[in-house]
């Protein structure tokens, strides 16, 4: 699904202000994975995700998506992305009802009158935050975890093949964290949605994911496959620390 | 009381416009300014070239939404905020619409002159020639003009003020139906979110486009209006109409408070005609208090900037 190919990325390269940001990164994400990147600030997970959805296109290297190397536009087809500001997901001027409406598909509208699609309505249920009671509502009106929920709904509400997490559920409080959480986690198992996450909470790649990336100073680390490796979520966080500290 | 209602919905088409490209789709854009003068000029020469008033209408109305095309693809393209585009498109036009009208203001002959005949024509020789002593050309053809067919007849009786009102409601109906479509749902929603627009698969530049053209349509709409209801464009008539049209939505949005009627489309319109009415007490009652009808772009300016200072004060949402 995702195939990044000995990427560097140097930002504003040849002035004083050069700065590497990615170094010689390889990178597989197969169909139906849930990959999570952790890494300190600073670490390139940000960069990384740039890289993946076509933003910023590598200084040396690869990047396939689906097998293609893919403009922003033709990502945004067949992939989704989240991201920390919950008002990035969704367009607040709307209620949820034409929301969702519009996530309904990609691609230019015609003159139709749209409907919502009952998947996405069952979806916003299963977060149990009373979204799908206040249909009418303006998005603007919802709390900060309302929001990153039904920007998840509406990200994979025209089935992407993949869905792009870029800390997400980073200004939300505990509570509204584990719900989206615990959507992010029914998104992959039930639908089957390739999922690239970064995050810098460590608790969260305890809990989640098939793999988890540990990324420091623009390069990878470890690479943890949990099922292979068969790590308890325990032992897990001290597996990143070692890793983070043998680099250091 | 008529005369005052039919000019602030003439007014209204105008202030949609200000109100879709500054609110609906957040693109400041002062092309308004030149649009305005282009739906009238262009619709005053074709009126005198024989077309009908509802060709000619509609032509000036897509004249300056071409010019609002223009400004909104020098913008996406070029990556130039809107506003800087929009000055230069609206200087522009201003040569543009002296170009279209070859003079910088054109009247519409209400009735025939073709049948008056001038001195020259009658004495077959002009003033200058009687005083120098010069010879007559007798070869003088006729400079009058048929007379033109506007929808208006300025009488006051209600017949301008229910053409006037029916076509801006028909226009309201028409675009609030298109808001309702899909297609509409995402320029409303792109106003706000242009990130979201582009991970949904489409080019949000698409919608700077459509936004500014339809808003200067209606623009021009509203010039190509005005100039039939005036009998006359002028080059310098659009002068200040962003200004005016802004006035009318800030009124209009502080009438109606936090409700959202129609997509918002009735704050221009109840803006504009309540805009207009203030300004015509201003202009009976003002001079009593020294201002003088020259002094009105100065009063809706500082209007337009006493709100938004208030709002800001306020800490309330200001996007202008």
């Amino acid at each position: 699904m995702i195939e990044l190919e000995r990427v560097t990325v140097i930002y504003n390269r040849g002035t004083l202000d050069e700065k590497v940001a990615l170094k010689n990164v390889d990178l597989l994400v197969e169909e139906g994975q849930f990959v999570v990147i952790v890494g300190a600030n600073g670490a390139g997970k940000s960069t990384l995700m740039k890289v993946v959805v076509g933003e910023v296109k590598p200084t040396f290297g690869v990047c396939r998506i689906m097998g293609q190397v893919l403009k922003e536009e033709k990502i945004f087809k067949c992939g989704s992305i989240v991201c920390q500001d919950p008002n990035l997901g969704i367009f607040p001027n709307l209620s949820i009802e034409e929301n969702l409406m519009l996530a309904r598909k990609k691609g230019f509208r015609g003159l139709s009158f749209g409907r919502v699609d009952p998947k996405a309505i069952e979806l916003l249920r299963s977060c149990e935050l009373g979204l799908e009671e206040n249909l009418k509502k303006r998005a603007s009106k919802l709390s900060g975890g309302q929001k990153q929920a039904l920007a998840m709904v509406m990200a994979v509400s025209s089935n992407p093949k993949l869905l792009l997490l870029d800390e997400h559920t980073a200004s939300l409080d505990p509570k509204s964290t584990e719900k989206i959480m615990e959507l992010t986690d029914r998104i992959n198992k039930t639908l089957g949605t390739t999922i690239l996450m970064i995050t810098h909470d460590m608790s969260i790649a305890e809990q989640y994911g098939d793999t988890v990336i540990v990324m420091e100073d623009g390069r990878i680390v470890a690479r943890i496959d949990k099922s292979k490796q068969k790590v308890q979520a325990s032992q897990l966080k001290s597996m990143i620390k070692s890793k983070l500290t043998a680099t250091t | 009381m008529i005369a005052i209602l039919e000019q602030g919905l003439l007014l209204a088409l105008a202030a949609m416009g200000v109100y879709i490209s500054f609110r609906l789709v957040d693109l400041p854009d002062l092309t308004p300014d030149g649009s305005y003068i282009v739906g009238g000029a262009v619709a005053v020469v074709l009126l005198r070239s024989g077309h009908g008033w509802v060709s000619a209408t509609l032509l000036a109305a897509l004249a300056a939404g071409a010019a609002g095309f223009i400004t909104a693809s020098i913008s996406t393209r070029f990556r130039i905020h809107t506003l800087l585009a929009s000055i230069m498109v609206m200087t522009g036009l201003y040569s543009v619409a002296i170009r279209i009208m070859n003079a910088p203001n054109l009247p519409i002959p209400r009735f025939s002159t073709e049948k008056i005949l001038s001195y020259e024509q009658v004495v077959g020789k002009t003033p200058l020639d009687d005083i120098l002593g010069g010879v007559g050309n007798l070869q003088y053809e006729s400079q009058g003009m048929k007379a033109v067919t506007v929808p208006f007849n300025n009488r006051a009786d209600g017949h301008d003020l229910i053409l006037i009102a029916s076509l801006l409601l028909l226009i309201s109906f028409l675009f609030w139906l298109f808001l309702r479509t899909e297609l509409g749902t995402m320029l409303r929603g792109y106003g706000r979110n242009r990130f979201a627009v582009k991970v949904l698969g489409v080019n949000p530049n698409l919608f700077a486009l459509m936004g500014l053209t339809v808003a200067n349509f209606l623009v021009g709409l509203s010039g190509a209006l005005f100039s039939m209801y005036s009998g006359f464009a002028d080059v310098n008539m659009g002068t200040g109409m962003v200004v005016v049209c802004l006035a009318s939505v800030i009124l209009g949005e502080i009438i109606f408070g936090s409700r959202e009627v129609a997509y918002g489309l009735f704050f221009p319109i109840v803006g504009a005609v309540v805009y207009q009415i203030l300004l015509t007490l201003a202009m009976k009652y003002g001079y009593r208090i020294g201002f003088k009808p020259s002094d009105m772009k100065l009063l809706t300016a500082m209007f337009v900037v006493s709100v938004i200072a208030a709002r800001r004060l306020k800490k309330s949402e200001v996007t202008v």
